[in-house]
């Protein structure tokens, strides 16, 4: 990266449903940017807020109840949540573009696939229908699909997994957007199909110089590819950094729970894979204090109530945990606990 | 991957083939089955047809009954009657004297034949509309309203819709004429109490598909392509909630051409509907025969034809899924 200008600053953000009666806090105030040209992967597992993240910056979170959005997110000089509903539009999909993770329900049934990526560069480009059929085209021999001429007349349902994930990118792509939000796009797929998608989005990175919010609960995945992490956790991040630093020195219980879950070699025969004890938090009852440690074996007595600020344990590289604090006592015997 | 997609579609068309053959072979026994039963049943009310006439002396009916074929054995008349099916001819009228079946359909169809397709297209255009609007508006006003006119569309029957409008737009300000068929004014009252009831059954279908449709991914993702809320109605909602109710089309126009008996009727419109009650009431076997006949390849024409367009309409649904299924 040779300039460090950020496309996306995303500020305090909070999102929070209402039901019957009951404050669900989706994310409750994070705050992170992009860097142009980055690829920035958020990892969490299901509820932790990270399609929410990437929902509420498009602004279509669906509509289940009442949904409420707090704080800021700046896309150059614009603060999207102050554009109307009209504004934006001029902003998804041509500025802010997002692949779904779900091929198979994010395409339109009854459209052909063609038509589908035509249809933002009409609404976008303004474009006649011959030169949006060849933009199209284009669009679709791009994501490495080969006779697109014959592929732009099929429907979605006659596309393979990696060939379905494969045109979601080609939509999200037809405008050129600055941002490309990638939901959950492999964890559909089998693992080569989910390689090759790495792959693909890692070639149009370097061509295009789009930057890229990944967002996954797989780790093993993001490993060469991403540049700096986030990890979510009820909602909060636990833990940022870059990615080569993080793997090397993960430092959240949590984090460190989730590369220790990771199967890193063949296990013996009756061994098992590492697991997090407990589950996921509630998001109708989240602790007062850090989410985590009700999970967390290093929990102390101040985990409960309060929450610790980030600390940064080397440059660029933060952690929301109380471990690391200055008064902490347990930090020097940190090294040996976790083993 | 253009073998893959040539032989899938060659596939198809071989499947899509055996299947039409197989639907024509299942509609003409469904036919012949709907001719024989309504052939004994009508046989079966007590009566005679010229019973109904001045007291005629007994040799003039003896002939008339000889000259009609009704002093047969049941078994013969029935065997003629297919006979003469095979060749197209209905037979003739024992009621209005010197006409023949065929003449009848063909002069009266048309007039039921423009009632209901009047009807609907009124009822489907706005059913859709409302429909979809009602789903938009989930749980507000609008939507409450929109529901309510369904259900009362729904639970009135015809012939009360009918006289209502009778009474108040016909009677009351003479907005339109009462009754009769002179005209295009003359069918905006039976169009209105037909198409209510089309509307009213619409609605809920298209509001339940279009609920359906709206929570479903692509819709967000549509708006994640940056498309305004006309394009989703248009190009993503109406598409994909319209294929639900295409399969009610065929019964729906079952429950057109039976509404029509009554409305028909009720503002003495000379259309297919009135013979056909008025031929039960006086036991004209041929024009009850004709015309059920008539209305039987209708029905299974149009649901043999509604299933084909399926298949134009939902790419999903390709010669591999329907084989084996209900048939």
């Amino acid at each position: 990266m040779k300039e460090r200008e950020k496309v996306l600053e995303v500020k305090n953000l909070k999102v929070s449903f209402n039901s019957n009666g009951h404050e669900l806090k989706a994310v409750q105030d994070i705050s992170f940017y992009l860097n142009r040209g980055e690829i920035l992967a958020i990892v969490g597992e299901s509820g932790s807020g990270k399609s929410i993240t990437a929902q509420s910056i498009m602004g279509i979170i669906q509509d289940y109840t009442s949904v409420k959005r707090e704080g800021n997110i700046i896309y150059k000089d614009l603060d999207l949540t102050t554009l109307s509903e009209k504004e934006m539009g001029t902003i998804r999909g041509s500025k802010i573009a997002m692949v779904f993770q779900n091929y198979s329900s994010s395409l339109n049934p009854t459209m052909k696939i063609g038509k589908q990526i035509q249809e933002s560069l009409i609404k976008h480009q303004d474009l006649q229908k011959a030169i949006a059929y060849k933009k199209s085209i284009e669009a679709l021999r791009r994501v490495g699909i080969k006779n697109p001429e014959e592929w732009y007349y099929q429907y979605p349902h006659q596309l393979s997994g990696g060939m379905g994930q494969r045109v979601m990118i080609a939509i999200a792509l037809a405008c050129n957007p600055d941002i490309l939000i990638c939901d959950e796009p492999t964890t559909a797929l089998d693992i080569n199909n989910q390689r090759q998608i790495i792959n693909l989005l890692e070639e149009i990175q370097d061509k295009l110089s789009t930057s890229i919010i990944f967002i996954t609960h797989n780790l093993k995945l993001i490993n060469n590819f991403a540049h700096r992490l986030l990890i979510m956790y009820g909602g909060l991040i636990v833990e940022r950094g870059p990615v080569k630093e993080i793997e090397k020195n993960p430092s959240h219980p949590y984090t460190r729970g989730l590369y220790k879950s990771i199967l890193q070699r063949e296990l013996r025969p009756k061994e098992k894979l590492y697991t997090i004890e407990g589950s996921p938090p509630n998001i109708k009852n989240l602790p007062k204090g850090c989410p985590f440690y009700p999970r967390c074996q290093y929990a102390m007595k101040i985990c409960v109530n309060t929450r610790a600020e980030e600390i940064e344990v080397k440059d660029g590289h933060k952690v929301a945990c109380w471990l690391y604090h200055h008064l902490c006592q347990r930090t020097e015997k940190r090294g040996e606990d976790f083993g | 991957m253009s073998t893959y997609l040539y032989l899938n579609r060659y596939k198809g068309d071989l499947i899509m083939h055996r299947y039409i053959l197989k639907r024509i072979g299942i509609s003409l026994i469904t036919i012949w089955l709907l001719i024989t039963i309504t052939f004994f049943l009508i046989h079966i009310i007590p009566g005679e047809p010229f019973s109904n006439e001045k007291k005629l002396p007994p040799q003039v009916l003896d002939n008339l009954n000889k000259y009609y074929g009704l002093d047969k054995p049941l078994t013969i008349q029935y065997l003629r009657y297919l006979g003469n099916i095979a060749k197209g001819d209905l037979g003739y009228s024992l009621i209005y004297k010197g006409r023949t079946v065929n003449d009848i359909i063909s002069q009266a169809f048309p007039y039921s034949a423009q009632l209901g397709i009047q009807s609907l297209i009124v009822g489907i255009a706005l059913g859709l509309t409302l429909g979809i609007m009602a789903a938009l508006h989930r749980n507000k006003i609008l939507d409450y309203s929109i529901m309510i006119i369904a259900v009362l569309g729904i639970s009135i029957p015809n012939f009360i819709i009918g006289g209502l409008l009778q009474y108040f737009l016909g009677v009351k300000y003479k907005l339109f004429p009462v009754a009769q068929w002179k005209g295009f004014i003359y069918t905006i009252l039976p169009t209105i109490a037909l198409g209510t009831r089309i509307l009213a059954t619409q609605v809920r279908m298209i509001r339940t598909s279009t609920l359906d449709v709206l929570s479903q991914d692509y819709i967000n993702a549509a708006k994640a392509k940056g498309i305004n809320r006309m394009g989703i109605i248009f190009r993503h909602i109406l598409p994909n909630s319209i294929l639900p109710i295409i399969t009610t089309l065929g019964p729906l126009t079952a429950t057109i051409l039976t509404g029509t008996f009554v409305v028909e009727n009720i503002f003495a419109i000379p259309g297919l509907g009135r013979y056909f009650v008025q031929g039960v009431q006086d036991l004209d076997y041929p024009v009850v025969m004709g015309t059920t006949l008539f209305y039987g390849i209708f029905l299974v024409g149009l649901n043999f034809l509604v299933d084909i367009l399926y298949f134009f309409i939902d790419p999903r649904i390709n010669a591999n899924s329907i084989t084996g299924d209900s048939l």
